[in-house]
Formats: C-alpha cells, structure tokens, sequence
C-alpha cells in the first residue's frame, strides 16, 4: 500500500507537462506563433477596454499602440523573434494606482484571452507564470 | 482575535473584492483551515486580495468502513495576510460504537479554532524565484468526552498544534507543492484527545501535498499525513488522500476524495470517501 501510494505522488507529479513535445519548440510556437500571439493581444485588449474592474485605466490609451506593445511583451517573454519596444513595467504604471484587485483582473483578462484563442490550459499556464512576477513592479496601490 | 480587530478597525470601505485567481486559495482542510483535505497550506482563506477580506464555510464528510467523521466551519482572510477559522468536527461511531461497549450511534466532538499569519512569499506571483509562500498557524482544539478519552489513555481532552507550512505554485509545470510540519499531541486529530498512556508530549510531524491543476476550475493531488501514536489501547498512523477538486466558481468548490485513514480505535483499514463542500468569497 505504501509503495502503491508513493506511486500515485510520483505519477501526478509525472503527469505533469514539463517538457514540451519537442524540445526545440519554444512558448513561442505553442501559443501559434505570430498569428496567435496577435490574437491573444487583440482578445486581452477587448477584454481589458470592457471589463467594468479595469476599463477606466485604459480611458487615455491608444487601443492599437497597447495591442502591439502587449503583442511584441508575449512574443518577447514567450522566446519569439520580437523586442518589446514599450517603456518598463514599473514606469508604465508610476502613473495609476493599480491595486492587486486590478492586476489580477488583468491576468484572469489574459486567462480569458488564451482561452479564446484555443490555447490549451498547459500553455496558458507556463505564458501566466512569465507574466505572474511582474506584480512586483506593476502593483503599486 | 485583537489583531484582526485592529486590522478591521483600519479597513478601507471596500472590504470584500473577491479578487485573487480561481483556486488559489485551496480549500478547506478537515480542520477549517485553508489547504487541501488533511493538510493546512500557506495560502490565507477566501479570495480576498492583499487589501480586503475574504471568507468561507465549508461542510465536509469522511464516510469510513467503521465511522463518519463530519466537519463544518467558518474561516476569514484577511488581506491575504491572517487567516482566523473556527470548524466543529464530530466523529460518529455508528455500529462500530456497540463493538467498543460505548453504545450504537456514540458521537466524539471536537471543536478547533485556528490562526494562520503568512509569513513571507506568494504562491502564486512569484514565478521567478523558489521561493514558497510560508505561514505559521495554531490549532487549538478541544474535544468532548473527557471521562472517555481519559478511560482509553488520552493526557487531556485539550491541546494546540502549532504548524509551519510552505506552499508552492509551480505555475509552468501546473504543479502545486504544499510541506507542513506541525508539533501536536492530537490522537486522531484530537478526537480521542491529547498525549498519551505510551507517549505524552509533543512530536513533530510531516504533512505534504502534490497537486496538479488539470484545468483553470479543476485539480487533481495527493496528500499524506504523519499523527503521533501516543495510545496503548489502539494503533495510529499516516493518513492519506487521493483527492479531485472542482472550482465552479469563487464562491463554491467541491472536493471529492478517497481517504485512507489507518487504524481507528482498534478499527483496521479506515479507507472511505471524503465530500467537501465549500461556499465562500
């Protein structure tokens, strides 16, 4: 019983999605590459303009200027061919009071977004765990 | 109790924000505090942000071959940093309570309230380092039937577990990693009381929990827990579960799993199904 329970710990642990298929394949090309990164960011952005938690804090920006930051940030942090262009996390929000209430309505918006564009929970997952550490300098309310 | 006075006295007017990410704040462990089924983890009841409150009720069932064991209580999180629980179990011996010449149907009740304070980390935000997020807990608990627990060895029919527990959300692998130890004199949880005729004291025991998130509502995870065997009259050992839990929504996950208890009063094998339910904010 002992050994068959030590098992179970073992096999949950090994059912985990550590490895991609290949191991050349990067973030990158599981969220689709160009065309699915571009998706996400078109899908968060819709999300973020509506949702009554956060959509006052885009009042002022250029929706099409955010979708290809955001684009360029996925693409970047996910090992793709891309250089994010905008300015720091920390310095992009100095100007709003962005509790973790509201950082988190921002990452639920990108859960929903992934999700949207068929990216399956793993992946979504392992672009979240990029992203989750940027509290640090994005919430500062 | 006065620091969360204190900490309610200087809440903003938005207390309640419901924010933090679907499922990061566990469930409800047999003994009301945040974790999986048996094991307490760091993370801080409810799914109040780090400037609100959150809470939850939970209503749990272990339908074992000899007994049943049901917990239900109520905890609060507050600003993600204290976390204050109260739960009543009570443990029906059913039949089984004719075999021990207690009488059919005799009932064992325990009452626990809890404290947790988050030490240092976040589970969840902080990808990009090792760290866990660890609190520190009390369980102070008392159980019912003193004359009884005294007939069968118990020291007391009161005592405090202290735990430290470290939790870690793995969040690319969708693994989540939970160790606790805790110092206890608890027989059965506390259930037939504290310390014993074969060991008295404290002892230091090992909690852990593995638990992979299959989707962004639903885990599935395994969890073993030592307990001291402080009794002569009857033998106690590692619990174990197997558990699957499912989050619908912030307000309201269910846990269903198979728990294998050990030996209870003399009873081998309590290997049985556990329900939980839970209701929160």
């Amino acid at each position: 019983m002992r050994h068959l329970r030590l098992g179970l710990l073992l096999a949950t642990l090994a059912l985990a999605p550590t490895l991609p298929a290949h191991a050349a394949d990067t973030l990158y090309d599981s969220l689709g590459g160009q065309p699915g990164v571009e998706r996400i960011a078109r899908n968060a952005v819709a999300i973020y303009l509506t949702d009554p938690r956060i959509r006052e804090d885009f009042d002022n920006i250029n929706p099409d200027r955010i979708r290809t930051r955001l684009a360029e940030q996925i693409c970047q942090l996910a090992a793709g061919p891309c250089t994010y262009h905008g300015r720091s996390m920390r310095d992009a929000h100095a100007g709003l009071e962005v509790t973790e209430a509201k950082f988190n309505a921002v990452a639920e918006g990108m859960q929903t977004a992934m999700r949207q564009a068929g990216i399956p929970y793993w992946t979504q997952n392992r672009l979240m765990a990029l992203l989750a550490p940027m509290h640090r300098d994005i919430v500062n309310h | 109790m006065v620091a969360a006075a204190l900490l309610l006295a200087g809440a903003p007017a938005r207390a309640q924000d419901s924010a933090r990410l679907l499922a990061t704040s566990g469930v409800s462990q047999l003994e009301g505090s945040a974790g999986g089924g048996l094991v307490p983890w760091a993370l801080i009841a409810g799914y109040g942000s780090r400037d609100a409150i959150g809470a939850t009720g939970h209503y749990t069932l272990a339908y074992l071959p000899s007994f049943t064991l049901h917990s239900a209580g109520v905890s609060v999180g507050i600003y993600d940093r204290v976390e204050l629980s109260y739960a009543h179990q009570w443990f029906d011996t059913r039949d089984t309570g004719r075999r021990l010449s207690l009488g059919g149907g005799y009932q064992f009740h325990m009452d626990v309230a809890g404290a947790k304070v988050r030490l240092f980390g976040n589970a969840v935000y902080d990808q990009d380092t090792w760290l866990p997020e660890v609190s520190a807990g009390l369980q102070l608990k008392t159980a019912d039937r003193h004359g009884m627990l005294k007939a069968v060895g118990a020291r007391s029919n009161s005592g405090v577990d202290a735990y430290v527990s470290a939790t870690k959300l793995f969040l690319a692998q969708s693994v989540l990693v939970n160790a606790t130890i805790r110092a206890t004199q608890a027989n059965q949880f506390g259930l037939l009381g504290f310390g014993g005729d074969r060991r008295a004291g404290y002892s230091p025991q090992f909690e852990g929990s593995a638990a992979l998130l299959l989707d962004h509502n639903l885990a599935i995870g395994v969890e073993a827990r030592t307990k001291p065997d402080n009794l002569r009259f009857a033998k106690e050992g590692t619990a174990y579960d197997v558990f699957a839990a499912w989050f619908p929504s912030k307000n309201l996950s269910a846990t269903l799993a198979f728990v294998a208890l050990g030996p209870i009063a003399r009873q081998r094998n309590q290997n049985g199904v556990y329900l939980s339910l839970q209701g929160g904010f």
